[in-house]
């Protein structure tokens, strides 16, 4: 369909495609079913202060590789502590399906 | 108030009256003054003094101690609510008098020394809720920490999720030397952005409402923290985990 845009069919094949949205749609899986693949996927979700990302190829490595790894992406500090589902780890913890690592940010100090 | 909670009043107590905490008290009375609750106290809490290059992120009429200044002012405004002013630091020698039973909190200080005081003095109590805030120049943090009947519901704000706070390495203002290191020098040291300490100001009240409304009984966990971020543009709230015994 991209391709067919790009040669130019005209306000007709719009048309056409936006009759066709209710049949993809229901193409479109559910979020329950989405929520179900990640979760087969083994996504871990990873945190620092206010940035995050869900990333589904770091099952199995381990949490100073991750660090290493987002340290700018991120804005992480070498000295933050890193918390796997709520419970620190070190940085030779083994990352799991479904885990949640958050590199916690510091607190505000002014006031 | 919590619906099954007996109405017996409000007693808030406001620790510093700089940036966020000035940002803070003038929406604060202007809603408790409206509000349904009665018997409702505000404490200000704060040893430094207003001086005129103070002017570009707080509001004050007059020079002089911050928190009789500012209670004077919100006297006039709000006579509804009663104001007490304590133009002291909080420290070890008067936190048990400054902080008790029941105190809702909002610490609004700019060192991590008075904010584990503030902690661990919640700790000591049965009932008691802290709204802490923070913020650097352009991000910033807010804690809930809720106890009630000895038990916390949240996390405490020193806890093992900020080690910065369990051990803190600054001082609190009123252990410093003024003439060698006052507020003004380590404020001219860390300079602040009014918007900033108005974004905490904002989700501190926020946090207040939710927690008075009972909000926090659902899920107490997801009302622990969040991060404020502005050249993100994000709001993040983070869940922690209460530890048995903490």
């Amino acid at each position: 369909m991209a391709q067919e845009r790009k040669q130019g069919k005209g306000f007709s094949e719009q048309k056409g495609e936006a009759y066709e949205s209710p049949k993809q749609a229901s193409q479109v899986p559910s979020a329950k079913e989405a929520l179900a693949k990640a979760e087969a996927i083994g996504q871990i979700k990873v945190v620092h202060g206010s940035a995050d990302g869900t990333f589904d190829n770091l099952v199995g490595v381990k949490v100073s590789v991750v660090k290493a790894s987002l340290v700018h992406a991120f804005n992480i500090p070498g000295e933050a502590q890193a918390f796997v589902n709520g419970e620190t780890v070190n940085g030779d913890y083994v990352l799991q399906a479904n885990d949640t690592l958050e590199f916690v940010k510091q607190a505000g100090v002014k006031g | 108030m919590a619906k099954n909670k007996k109405n017996t009043g409000l007693k808030v107590k406001i620790i510093g009256c700089g940036g966020i905490g000035t940002c803070l008290t003038d929406t604060l009375c202007r809603y408790l003054q409206y509000s349904d609750h009665p018997n409702i106290e505000v404490s200000l809490i704060d040893g430094d003094t207003y001086e005129e290059r103070n002017r570009e992120r707080q509001v004050f009429q007059e020079i002089g101690p911050k928190a009789t200044v500012t209670a004077e002012r919100l006297r006039n405004e709000f006579p509804r609510l009663i104001f007490w002013d304590h133009p002291v630091y909080v420290g070890d020698h008067n936190i048990i008098q400054l902080i008790r039973e029941n105190d809702i909190v909002f610490s609004c200080v700019d060192n991590h020394k008075t904010r584990k005081l503030v902690s661990d003095r919640a700790e000591e109590l049965d009932n008691a809720t802290i709204i802490s805030g923070g913020n650097d120049y352009e991000d910033g943090n807010v804690q809930i920490h809720i106890r009630r009947d000895g038990t916390n519901l949240t996390v405490p704000v020193a806890s093992q999720y900020h080690p910065e706070i369990m051990n803190p390495q600054d001082k609190n203002p009123g252990d410093i030397d003024e003439e060698r290191m006052g507020c003004q020098q380590m404020a001219a040291a860390a300079p602040q952005l009014l918007i900033m300490n108005n974004l905490i100001a904002a989700h501190m009240l926020k946090a207040f409402y939710a927690v008075t409304k009972g909000y926090h009984e659902k899920n107490p966990q997801e009302y622990s923290e969040f991060y404020v971020d502005i050249p993100s543009g994000k709001v993040m709230p983070r869940t922690r985990v209460v530890k048995q015994g903490m």
